[in-house]
């Protein structure tokens, strides 16, 4: 039993490895090619990242908003739903972290822990408030979550941004950003100077909730169901809110994302801050599969490139789009083809009667 | 000579098994008008696919004046003077009717463009021709269900011009608007044109037609002038054999239900400005509703299944508004279900045959997937076991044959008594053996004081499992039977085909 399941696990992690080294072996030609030092343009993107703890540390400390991000898109696309606004949810987090961190920092006698949870639940529902909406536009009018979500997202976004740089800005700073939040109130360094902090850890413990959540809890199994078919998963009686539930655990956890970003390394909200952690989250989630377990390898991967790509543009003469490019060829190779039989997300969810009316 | 001989047409049809047509033969000489009826299943839409060309068909050969047309062939059909005109509209809503009765031959001005006066000159001189009420201007998504029919009719006989092959016309037609476009084809019959009509309802055939072939499960049972036959003979003849026979039922008694109301509908409407449904169905009673397909037999299923909310009425079970019980608790305890739709509705084929079998009983084995799956595949095969469902618990549903997808609904449904089922087709796709099995299953559950609601389109199925039985057309009650004595198979056909027939006394 335990054989056969390691090499259903080699079965599905194989063809994505197989890519991934496909994706690095592009790498090295892109920086070969496009650097006037290719030989000082590759170590710095392949080995700059782990030169020192301090720089491997970042990337760690980069990959958790990511990691937070994929696993809620995980769970959206476990109950079929495509929710496209994780970036959204992820900026309305940073908002929600910021106003929270920023009305707790005056409060004396607070253990520091608290305020910081707090900040980080603030966060949370802020970004399972938009994503419920989705949800509920679905219910009420059968507008397809696929693209309420990306227009929610968007319009968050902008507003986010007009009231971080316009009526919330800090008049002290020349950023456009709120006030600092009171350093008790951030998340701990775990490995000073370097920026890891308990963002990270916080991910993990997240990613193995997820997991034990669609595979161990009766309603991550309901869940599953319904993305696999949500005409049985009708008839034969699940709650219809369940919909609703996926997504507003998957706005939440790209709400969490936003607070790691604002509590984290920055200390404040600013303007554009999600810089495409949304996106690159729902990257690294069809990467993995949809799977939980999946999502670190594939947020670790990506936060490599994304290092590795700064790291050569400042070493060495590469462009600091490398790692775009990098990171959508990767997404490219293995969502096209090697994505096995996986529940992959339908793109909508018809109504239908029975079919007993159709034609004689 | 005649104009139009299909000669010993055979069809079968790998994917389903079924031979649609077997050695059908039928004639058309200028100026006839001839309807082929039959049940659903009989061969009539498929005959009519294979003489226009869009099916291939095995065995058999079409001939025009003599000459024989190319197997499958749309263009050679056409060109032999043939027009089809087929049930389901397919013409493009954003073009004018006059480009979409020049569509794919368009006439062209300079060799180059498309000619839009030519093709308005060409339309309106048919229009004038044979008196169609059509704008050939107008486009074809502003006309009514009634004007895009006609443009269809328009369009065939363009391509066609000789011969007018017309797939059940009126199905999404009212009756007024059918009548309109009877009297088209009237016109057009007596230009000369020669009408092949297919439909299963009885009165537009003796209504219409001269001459009438009546189908039977892919033969030719009968040929007669309309003005010999009428809707009585029609029906017993479309009726399947043994059908007859079976309505004796055997030992089985009919008799007259005691039980409280279980499930109600009132005043449910079915199909648009059609008279509101009213029907119950009491304890330990089996009510089959029959119907052919397009005639709100799937909203009656959605409707008493809770599946979807009815646009007027009320549904009630056990007296309480059915979208009033939560969804959980009905499926587990109060309905047995088994929807029409098998493959999206029914089963969830990627997932395992034990996961569809215990869909229901989800709160008994615990949540996480880890842990008791030896207790589920155990539970699994004792519940497959009296349905005669062999399968590995493990395997995905959509690996099990057709037969066995059908025992995993019986033995998932019918696992219980419940205050009601509701079943479509519950015998489809069954052996004979285990077709007994499920009649008796469904008459031990009923003995037991379930109620059933039984939807089914096959006369057999409901005289063989029903206490009483109703039918359905175009979304109204057509008849509905007495409590007692069996109805015949010729009685429920001729309802569901829109016969006229005597009240049945009130029970």
């Amino acid at each position: 039993m335990i054989t056969k399941s390691w090499s259903a696990l080699a079965e599905r992690a194989l063809p994505r490895i197989a890519a991934l080294g496909a994706a690095i072996a592009l790498a090295a030609a892109y920086a070969f090619f496009a650097s006037s030092d290719p030989r000082e343009a590759l170590a710095a993107f392949f080995v700059g990242p782990f030169s020192s703890l301090y720089s491997f540390y970042s990337l760690l400390e980069s990959s958790a908003p990511l990691l937070a991000c994929a696993l809620g898109a995980c769970i959206a696309f476990r109950a079929g739903a495509f929710n496209l606004g994780g970036e959204g949810q992820a900026s309305v987090g940073t908002l929600a972290a910021g106003l929270a961190g920023g009305a707790l920092g005056g409060m004396a006698g607070l253990p520091p822990f608290v305020g910081t949870a707090v900040a980080i639940l603030a966060a949370a529902a802020a970004g399972s408030a938009l994503a419920l909406l989705s949800a509920i536009a679905e219910r009420r009018t059968g507008a397809q979550v696929m693209l309420t979500s990306f227009l929610l997202a968007q319009a968050a976004t902008i507003a986010v941004d007009w009231a971080v740089g316009g009526p919330l800005r800090d008049p002290l700073s020349n950023l456009l950003a709120m006030p600092a939040i009171a350093p008790s109130l951030r998340l701990s360094l775990l490995a000073p100077p370097s920026p890891l902090n308990l963002a990270f850890p916080i991910s993990l413990v997240l990613a193995v909730c997820a997991v034990f959540f669609t595979k161990g809890s009766r309603t991550g199994s309901e869940i599953r169901l319904l993305g696999k078919n949500p005409e049985f998963a009708r008839a034969i009686g699940l709650s219809p809110r369940l919909g609703a539930w996926a997504m507003g655990l998957s706005g939440a956890l790209a709400g969490v994302a936003g607070s790691f970003l604002v509590l984290g390394q920055a200390g404040r909200t600013i303007v554009g801050m999600t810089s495409g952690v949304g996106w690159n989250g729902l990257a690294v989630a069809l990467i993995a599969g949809s799977d939980g377990l999946g999502a670190l390898p594939a947020a670790l991967f990506f936060a490599w490139l994304d290092s590795g790509s700064r790291q050569a543009s400042i070493l060495a003469d590469l462009s600091p789009d490398a790692g775009s490019v990098l990171k959508a060829v990767a997404l490219f190779l293995i969502t096209a083809k090697l994505v096995g039989p996986d529940p992959r997300p339908r793109m909508g969810r018809g109504k239908s009667g029975s079919k007993a009316e159709a034609g004689s | 000579m005649e104009l139009l001989s299909a000669r010993g047409i055979s069809k079968y049809f790998r994917d389903t098994l079924t031979l649609a047509d077997d050695r059908v033969s039928v004639t058309l000489a200028d100026g006839e008008t001839r309807a082929i009826v039959g049940e659903n299943g009989a061969g009539k839409s498929t005959l009519a696919r294979v003489i226009a060309g869009l099916v291939a068909q095995d065995w058999g050969e079409v001939l025009v004046r003599g000459r024989r047309v190319g197997r499958g062939s749309v263009r050679e059909a056409e060109a032999a003077g043939i027009g089809f005109v087929p049930q389901v509209s397919l013409l493009a809503g954003s073009l004018s009717v006059a480009e979409n009765i020049v569509l794919g031959r368009e006439p062209r001005s300079m060799g180059l463009f498309l000619s839009k006066r030519k093709a308005y000159v060409e339309t309106a001189m048919l229009v004038e021709r044979f008196g169609f009420r059509l704008d050939p201007d107008a486009p074809v998504s502003s006309l009514t269900a009634a004007e895009r029919r006609q443009a269809d009719i328009a369009r065939a006989l363009a391509r066609g011009g000789e011969i007018l092959i017309l797939d059940e016309p009126t199905s999404i037609l009212s009756e007024t608007e059918s009548a309109g476009l009877f009297e088209l084809l009237a016109r057009l019959a007596s230009a000369g044109k020669a009408i092949l009509l297919i439909t299963h309802r009885l009165s537009e055939a003796l209504g219409v037609a001269d001459t009438i072939t009546v189908l039977r499960d892919g033969a030719v049972v009968a040929e007669l002038r309309a003005g010999d036959a009428d809707e009585a003979t029609l029906s017993s003849l479309m009726a399947r054999r043994g059908a007859g026979a079976a309505s004796s039922r055997g030992a089985v008694p009919w008799r007259r239900p005691a039980g409280p109301p279980a499930l109600e509908l009132r005043d449910v409407p079915l199909a648009r400005g059609a008279r509101p449904v009213r029907l119950s169905v009491r304890s330990g009673e089996v009510l089959a509703v029959t119907a052919l397909a397009g005639n709100g037999l799937g909203l009656l299923e959605d409707y008493a299944s809770g599946m979807e909310r009815p646009r007027g009425g009320e549904v009630l079970a056990g007296g309480v508004e059915l979208s009033s019980i939560r969804r959980e608790g009905l499926r587990a305890r109060l309905m047995g279900y088994m929807p029409s739709d098998r493959e999206r509705r029914g089963l969830c084929l990627p997932a395992a045959m034990r996961d569809n079998l215990l869909a229901l009983r989800r709160r008994e084995f615990p949540a996480r997937d880890w842990i008791g799956r030896k207790r589920r595949d155990a539970a699994a095969r004792e519940a497959a076991a009296p349905f005669g469902l062999e399968a590995d618990p493990r395997q995905t549903a959509s690996s099990l044959s057709g037969g066995n997808r059908q025992r995993l609904l019986l033995a998932r449904e019918l696992a219980g008594p419940r205050a009601f089922f509701v079943l479509a087709q519950p015998l489809q796709s069954l052996d004979r053996a285990s077709q007994a099995e499920a009649a008796a299953r469904i008459r031990d559950l009923a003995a037991r004081g379930s109620a059933f609601l039984l939807l089914t389109s096959n006369v057999e199925e409901a005289i063989r499992l029903a206490d009483r039985a109703l039918a359905l057309y175009r979304g109204e009650i057509a008849w509905e039977g007495p409590n007692e004595g069996a109805p015949t198979a010729a009685l429920l056909i001729g309802a569901m085909t829109g016969a006229v027939l005597p009240k049945a006394s009130p029970a």
